[in-house]
């Protein structure tokens, strides 16, 4: 079986989307700045890091990041052409889900792994967004490893990562840093 | 004249200091410590020493929030490692405190910058470190006086503590990377503030 991996950008003080969420901006005013270097840079590390999620077994999304994506990922999904296998968790199956889609939808957090794992075979499994995802995954101590992409930006307030953790004490073990202009790619495992 | 430098150890969920926020830092509640443990738990490399020995070469002057006075005068001991002035945020007088090699704390009572103007004149030329806590940071940050961050992230979520990046407004305020080094147990990342 592969890893669970949550994988996701975040600026310096910790926020994954900048303020004023909404269907015409995913990410917030500015929030973009998130994700330029994936979008936006001609860096061949940022490119091979981009190329990777080629190569991962299957995705965990939220359905209010899902809601948000659709538009954009329509059927071939997060990854494009590699068509990776998409897992939703959300309560309700939306009504207009794209034809010939990636995705599947899970009622929990458990569910949705299971299906995950089920698809991705000996792959690897991330998990991209939103925030109560992630921090689901963590307490149930669900993750492998966390796959930050550190933005050199204070956004000030948007929606944090870190937020509802409690007082879980999660040690970690860095083991890959990456160094790029629009942002620094840090890679850790957790210490279980 | 010195750029005016942030310099403080964070966990990667933005934490400088754990919920106890007391001088018996609590390993279990995620204390201060543990965010030291790079530079004092005893396993610092050769690598690190290097590193905090450089890092104070450029700096004439340090500035401190009162609390991160209160709990780390303790710890800094008889000999502190700044050997330089440092400027306490404060809002009673009270005499200097003078330790051994050259480190002084001097308290100032009209806020951050009127502190930052003292410390600026007492470094002569050279850089100014400040030392947080969050508090100060922040004023300093929002005020615009910033010219670097340079953290320590140590690889740890702690869950709940004393955040540093909070209150700071909504602007924007863009960085740019300067140096990313990586070490066991810590990553020094280095940014300058774009204004």
């Amino acid at each position: 079986m592969g890893k669970v991996i949550y994988d996701i950008s975040m600026s310096l003080d910790g926020f994954i989307t900048a303020a004023n969420v909404r269907p015409e901006a995913g990410l917030g005013d500015g929030g973009e700045r998130l994700h330029e270097w994936a979008f936006n840079s001609a860096d061949p590390r940022n490119r091979e890091l981009l190329a990777k999620g080629a190569s991962l077994g299957a995705i965990i999304s939220g359905r209010h990041n899902y809601d948000l994506a659709v538009p954009y990922w329509e059927a071939d999904g997060p990854t494009g052409d590699a068509r990776v296998p998409t897992i939703v968790v959300s309560h309700s199956v939306p009504q207009d889900i794209p034809n010939g889609g990636v995705y599947r939808f899970a009622d929990s957090i458990e569910a949705a792994l299971e299906k995950a794992q089920k698809a991705a075979g000996d792959k690897d499994v991330a998990i991209m967004g939103g925030a109560n995802i992630a921090a689901q995954f963590l307490k149930l101590g669900l993750v492998d490893e966390i796959s930050i992409h550190l933005v050199p930006v204070l956004f000030g307030s948007g929606i944090r990562l870190f937020e509802h953790l409690d007082s879980a004490h999660v040690q970690l073990e860095t083991t890959e840093v990456i160094e790029t202009k629009e942002a620094i790619h840090l890679r850790f495992r957790l210490l279980k | 004249m010195g750029k005016v430098i942030l310099d403080l150890s964070m966990s990667l969920d933005g934490f400088i200091a754990g919920p106890k926020d007391d001088d018996k830092p609590d390993r279990e509640l995620g204390g201060l410590d543990i965010l030291h443990d790079w530079r004092f738990g005893g396993q610092s490399s050769t690598e690190t020493e290097a590193y905090e020995v450089e890092k104070f070469k450029p700096m004439g002057a340090g500035i401190v929030g009162r609390r991160m006075l209160e709990l780390g005068i303790g710890p800094w001991g008889e000999n502190p490692t700044f050997h330089m002035p440092i400027f306490v945020l404060s809002h009673a007088t009270r005499k200097p405190i003078t330790r051994q090699g050259g480190t002084t704390y001097y308290f100032v009572t009209e806020g951050i910058e009127r502190t930052l103007k003292q410390a600026e004149e007492a470094a002569g030329g050279k850089d100014i470190m400040l030392l947080g806590g969050a508090n100060a940071a922040q004023q300093y940050l929002k005020a615009g006086l910033l010219d670097e961050i340079h953290l320590h992230l140590v690889p740890v979520l702690l869950g709940e503590g004393i955040r540093l990046f909070e209150n700071i407004g909504t602007e924007q305020i863009n960085l740019e990377q300067m140096s990313v080094i990586e070490e066991p147990g810590v990553t020094h990342l280095r940014f300058r503030v774009i204004k």
